[in-house]
């Protein structure tokens, strides 16, 4: 006990800011939870530039694979190729032997053999042929020889860099960006501030926490960029999933499979000391009248998904050991005996069975989505109820519907699983739980529109981006129903139906949530305002272009796109799908070019914006009553809590707003 | 985009590009692409199979309830966006919530829902379920899959896997190779099991066409079954991430009528008897044994001539697909 700052303890430390501290322990080691908050900030949001720049990458390859991508001559060759000029390949006069479809992605020649389907037989001609049809974009297309000729060299991604770019998109988006923003980020400055408390429980821990993520985010990014020994991408490439034998089998061929496997231990480690640390902090010390009760629903959201962390990492760290002792110790939790590669049994003691590590795997990464969501559902509701400013609608049935979203999220693993080659009875069971997770889904749904009911909205920058989690979650929401339904899912598992219904969650549930909270706790964090026009331009953009990248994508889904897929030619019924692909690239450019005015709008006013008073936003909760940014120790009085945390347009008061710390004449503290 | 480097080629898939996504934007064509400007457009691929028809339904069924859910609550969404907007001097409700609203909007998804999973798992179960026993009609085939390629097997005349009447693209016991990789031939109007398994990694067997999707784990023998209702080609392609080539691992499923079935069926026999020195009109009345592998050893046994499957004697060429196929 004598470890936890106990909230009467305020008293007696007197004012944090006369705290000495020297520069490496104020910006780099600190201890301090707003601190450690913006570093979990800033790294995510530098994480967040490669994870997309990788997203870009993979559009680019998808709709124009036969085109240069831009910097492709910078990019080492491991990474990509270029396809030689067209007269390296076919000389006029030359009747060139054109290698099947087939047999040249196969035997690994380059793109651009794959390109010449036919070219009319010289000997039809007395000259040399004149037109020659040629696949372009899957079509067939008569194009003069002079034009074949003239073709120059471009770059395209290989094969296996393009699967270490999807499998590191995914990664770096989950463990790098989401988890860390909303949990590491929005978790640590809020928390203490949320309750009334002068720090974490555990503050060294929370550094701790903090500092593994870089060496882990090393580890990663060096084995994205390894080599293998044929030249060629040693990246890690069986996707976030990392589903074995494959994972075990590429981690046999590179080093950087195995370096993505400790990279996720490590980040695993760090969401445990996060959560233990988040768990403490709220069960201990909130402030004198902060009945659990009065909590501010962000402060709700991590503290469920802290315990969704303690209950399901342990998992996903006990399966990635036993992966990491397959890759590297000989052993074969997950592997079969007589698995053969290239004609070569390999040397397995075997036993083992592919489908473990997808149970195990799931059992976290189920979970994980929602640990992904319902701090982002806090944050919406905070941003929600203040802008509107009206008291959140069915404060208690959020609370119940987090919860129920949260245990429920325990049981529907298997649902990634309906065709995963388990017996399909389980899938009925795992069917009626993943249905029922819909229902708090809609709960809280409907809540927040019941908060906008009467209400007097303003539309902010945060709260724009609020109102778009809310419409893009029902989105997302409902195109889970599609999945729910077993026998749709044997069509649409794997496809870019999946990959619709993830980012409309993850990218319209999580980012904008993430978003919405920059743009309402920037003043408290820095201090300084950020620009509102700036911020709706770019929620604007940001709005249009994800719509049109991700929408898309549910019709190529329903067209049957598998996805990871690094071409699609060989495939006719996907044919049709390529202006799709090519509209949901500009999408996605148009997207990764909207968050430019993000980048200008935060470090202009990082630096240059104006000074943010103590309460910009007129909010209820106890963050808004410490100066901007809030010194050491956080208050400069101990708060003391009268009332729930949205008291917007009270009747009690004149102005629109009752803090929860302002004491009216007939209150007592207790909860 | 640095149009000036670009040469013919790139200029008219340029132009082309262009001119798709400018139908594309507008919403009514796809920029004269004949194939797509049928059912396949922005919808399923058309179904072929029997249980197909029941999943597409449910599909428009969750589809139409979705949307209309969607539109309903945008619409509220922007009605309160609009109405409460800020006014200067607007006196919010102050009201904290409704239990009879909490109940109505629970209960309502709810049975929505419920009736939504029970429709769902009725077609599961006869999908996923009950497969058809192996005697009478039943077409079996063995898949294998392995880095980059499907390998199939029939059980030849005997109908059991594992005798030397088989034909296949894979086996190490035998030397009598059939049939090209990739292509699994099937006859039209009867139920299909096709068992699946993997050498290496995981697979995953999808024949959109089919509404038909099943892993191929390494280490298990997994059944699907369905019966085709259509004859063509159809596409299948693996649906789990397998390696880098991923992608590449297409291949062909192909219905035929009885008649045709049953005769590419006889010349499979004949050429499988005419190797293995048996004569093909004898009658599998002697029903021999197998030769002796139990199916469980199958699984790692299956290496060393799976390659070798790729120079075939077959008459017509593995990639000869006429456009006329699968998406008609």
């Amino acid at each position: 006990m004598s470890t936890i700052t106990h909230p009467h303890a305020f008293e007696e430390h007197g004012h944090g800011h006369e705290h000495r501290q020297s520069f490496v322990t104020k910006y780099i080691f600190s201890c301090d939870h707003k601190q450690i908050g913006r570093q979990f900030l800033f790294s995510s949001l530098f994480f967040f530039i490669i994870g997309g720049s990788m997203a870009l990458a993979i559009r680019w390859h998808l709709a124009y694979p036969k085109e240069n991508i831009p910097l492709g001559s910078m990019l080492p060759r491991s990474m990509v190729d270029h396809a030689p000029a067209a007269p390296a390949v076919w000389k006029p006069g030359h009747r060139v032997q054109f290698t099947s479809d087939f047999e040249g992605i196969a035997s690994g020649t380059p793109a651009v053999f794959q390109k010449f389907t036919k070219v009319e037989h010289p000997s039809a001609y007395k000259t040399d042929p004149v037109t020659a049809l040629v696949a372009v974009n899957g079509k067939e297309v008569e194009v003069p020889v002079e034009d074949l000729g003239s073709r120059e060299e471009y770059y395209f991604v290989r094969d296996e860099f393009y699967t270490t770019l999807f499998t590191m998109h995914g990664s770096v988006m989950i463990f790098l960006v989401i988890i860390p923003l909303l949990v590491g980020a929005f978790g640590n400055f809020c928390v203490p501030l949320q309750i009334g408390a002068k720090d974490m429980a555990f503050p060294v821990l929370n550094m701790i926490s903090f500092w593994l993520v870089p060496p882990a985010a090393l580890i990663m990014m060096w084995g994205t960029f390894h080599v293998a020994g044929d030249g060629s991408s040693g990246g890690p490439g069986s996707g976030w999933t990392s589903y074995p034998p494959l994972a075990t089998i590429m981690a046999s061929r590179t080093f950087g499979q195995t370096c993505w496997l400790i990279g996720v231990l490590i980040l695993g480690t760090s969401s445990i000391l996060g959560a233990v640390n988040y768990v403490t902090t709220i069960i201990k010390m909130r402030a004198p009248g902060m009945g659990l009760f009065r909590m501010p629903l962000t402060t709700w959201a991590i503290f469920i998904t802290s315990i969704l962390v303690l209950f399901a990492t342990p998992v996903l760290a006990a399966a990635a050991l036993m992966q990491l002792m397959d890759q590297t110790a000989g052993t074969s939790f997950f592997a079969p005996k007589g698995l053969t590669v290239s004609n070569e049994e390999l040397p397995l003691s075997g036993g083992g069975q592919p489908l473990l590590w997808q149970h195990l795997f799931w059992f976290y990464s189920h979970p994980a989505v929602y640990i992904m969501i319902l701090p982002a559902m806090g944050i919406v509701s905070d941003v929600l109820s203040t802008f509107a400013r009206k008291p959140i609608f069915g404060y208690r049935p959020m609370i119940y519907a987090i919860a129920a979203i949260a245990g429920l999220g325990f049981i529907v693993w298997g649902h990634h699983m309906f065709v995963s080659g388990m017996n399909p009875a389980l899938g009925t069971s795992f069917a009626l739980a993943t249905i029922m997770i819909a229902l708090p889904s809609a709960i809280k749904t409907f809540n927040w529109l019941g908060t906008l009911w009467g209400g007097n909205i303003h539309f902010t920058a945060a709260m724009l981006n609020a109102i778009a989690f809310v419409a893009m979650f029902v989105i997302g929401g409902l195109s889970g129903i599609f999945m729910a339904a077993t026998p749709v899912d044997i069509y649409i598992h794997d496809t870019y139906f999946i990959v619709a219904h993830i980012h409309y969650v993850l990218f319209g549930g999580s980012v904008f949530g993430a978003f919405a909270g920059l743009y309402y706790w920037f003043p408290k964090m820095f201090g300084r305002m950020m620009n509102e026009s700036l911020g709706k331009i770019h929620f604007a953009c940001t709005f249009i272009a994800f719509n049109m990248t991700f929408f898309a994508m549910h019709i190529l889904g329903m067209g049957g796109m598998p996805r990871r897929y690094a071409g699609y030619e060989k495939l006719p019924y996907l044919e049709h799908l390529h202006p799709m692909n090519v509209f949901i690239t500009v999408g996605a450019f148009l997207l990764g070019a909207s968050q430019i005015f993000f980048a200008i709008n935060f470090f202009y006013s990082l630096f240059k914006g104006p000074k943010a008073p103590r309460n910009p936003w007129h909010s209820n909760t106890l963050e808004w009553t410490a100066p901007s940014p809030p010194g050491h120790g956080n208050f400069e009085t101990a708060p003391v809590v009268y009332r729930g945390p949205y008291e917007y347009g009270s009747p009690q008061v004149e102005e629109d707003y009752l803090p929860q710390t302002r004491r009216l004449a007939t209150e007592h503290a207790t909860a | 985009m640095d149009h000036g480097r670009r040469d013919g080629v790139n200029r008219r898939a340029w132009l082309m590009k262009t001119m798709r996504l400018a139908g594309l934007l507008t919403g009514f064509t796809w920029g004269g692409d004949a194939r797509a400007a049928g059912s396949a457009g922005w919808w399923l691929p058309e179904n072929a199979s029997a249980h197909g028809g029941r999943i597409d339904a449910l599909f428009t069924l969750i589809f139409v309830v979705t949307v209309a859910t969607m539109i309903l609550v945008f619409a509220f969404l922007a009605y309160l966006l609009v109405k409460y907007r800020h006014r200067a001097g607007r006196r919010v409700a102050y009201v904290h919530g409704n239990h009879r609203l909490e109940v109505l909007w629970t209960l309502t998804p709810a049975v929505m829902l419920v009736v939504m999973g029970i429709l769902s798992l009725r077609v599961w179960a006869d999908v996923s379920l009950n497969p058809p026993d192996s005697s009478g009609d039943v077409t079996e085939v063995e898949v294998l899959a392995q880095q980059f390629q499907w390998n199939v097997r029939y059980p030849g005349k005997d109908r059991r896997f594992g005798t030397p009447d088989d034909f296949y693209t894979f086996d190490p016991k035998h030397e009598v190779k059939s049939l090209l990789p990739n292509r699994v031939t099937v006859p039209v109007g009867r139920p299909v099991k096709i068992y699946l398994m993997s050498k290496d990694v995981l697979h995953s067997f999808f024949l959109p066409h089919m509404r038909m999707k099943r892993d191929a784990v390494p280490g298990l023998r997994g059944v699907i079954y369905f019966t085709p209702t259509r004859t063509g080609r159809f596409d299948l392609a693996c649906a789990e991430l397998c390696g880098p080539q991923h992608y590449s691992m297409a291949g062909m499923f192909e219905v035929l009528s009885q008649e045709q079935y049953d005769a590419w069926y006889q010349e499979r026999l004949d050429e499988v008897a005419e190797q293995i020195g048996e004569p093909a009109a004898e009658e599998p009345t002697t029903e021999e044994p197998a030769s002796s592998e139990p199916a469980a050893e199958e699984g790692k046994t299956q290496e060393g001539k799976a390659d070798e499957a790729d120079e075939p004697k077959q008459e017509e060429p593995a990639d000869t697909r006429p456009a006329d196929g699968a998406t008609q």
